[in-house]
């Protein structure tokens, strides 16, 4: 259970910041 | 990308060791499995404060914006893995003493700390001119920053803590812990240490971007 919410947490922070990366990426491109 | 994969299944794979093939230390229990999250964040607090100090003195040396940015956005992680870290040791405080919180000595002071930084962000955000802002920032983080050796090495070791004194083992010491814990330990250290460089390498990118756009603003409203 606590293994299980750990890697979702994980999961979703990781995602998060790849997607905030390429946005950042984006403006940077204009 | 590749390199971003790989802490992804770094600290995935750390943490599947950690719960499912390193055993749990003696005299901790289940409770072990909170070291692999509470130890990183408390060492990346450190790792993020120390940061923040040596850009604001580069900062103080050179005069450049982009280490002001820099120890910002070390700063501002800092906080967050201090509340992490204190977050775990409450949860670990519960199980073991059966309060979250009781003023213990490492609980205090890293209350201590976590008041010292969030007052360098409230410096930061009272002050107008990015120029005044990085020097006073500068300053008072390079002040801050001498209380963190203090208060984290030398006050828990002044007066007498429930808190379990070093985890790690000393040279030469018998009832060392279990290589595999060592070994997810260390993986999840490295784990962190390595998402802090990249979230603050991330939080950079965005002050500038944040800069370019004001500056644009401004230009755009000096012509019209």
């Amino acid at each position: 259970m606590v293994l299980g919410v750990a890697l979702l947490v994980w999961g979703l922070i990781f995602v998060y910041l790849l997607r905030l990366e390429r946005r950042v990426r984006e403006l940077e491109k204009r | 990308m590749a390199l971003r994969l790989l802490l992804f299944l770094w600290i995935a794979a750390a943490l599947l060791a950690g719960f499912l093939w390193a055993p749990l230390a003696s005299g901790l229990g289940e409770t072990t499995r909170v070291l692999y999250f509470h130890i990183p964040s408390a060492w990346v607090m450190a790792v993020a404060f120390t940061w923040s100090c040596a850009h604001s003195v580069l900062y103080l040396a050179r005069r450049k914006l982009e280490h002001d940015d820099q120890a910002a956005a070390a700063a501002e992680l800092g906080i967050l893995f201090c509340v992490a870290a204190a977050i775990s040791g409450a949860l670990w405080a519960k199980a073991k003493w059966g309060e979250y919180w009781n003023w213990d000595p490492r609980e205090t002071t890293i209350f201590f700390l976590f008041l010292i930084y969030g007052a360098y962000l409230a410096l930061r955000g009272a002050i107008e001119g990015e120029e005044k802002r990085a020097r006073l920032a500068a300053v008072y983080s390079v002040i801050a920053f001498v209380t963190v050796p203090f208060l984290t090495f030398v006050v828990p070791r002044l007066y007498s803590s429930l808190h379990p004194s070093p985890i790690v083992p000393q040279r030469g010491e018998q009832d060392s812990i279990d290589p595999r814990i060592a070994v997810c330990f260390v993986a999840m250290l490295l784990g962190f240490t390595a998402l802090f460089f990249w979230v603050t390498s991330l939080r950079v990118r965005l002050a500038r971007l944040e800069r370019r756009r004001e500056r644009a603003a401004a230009a755009a409203g000096g012509t019209a």
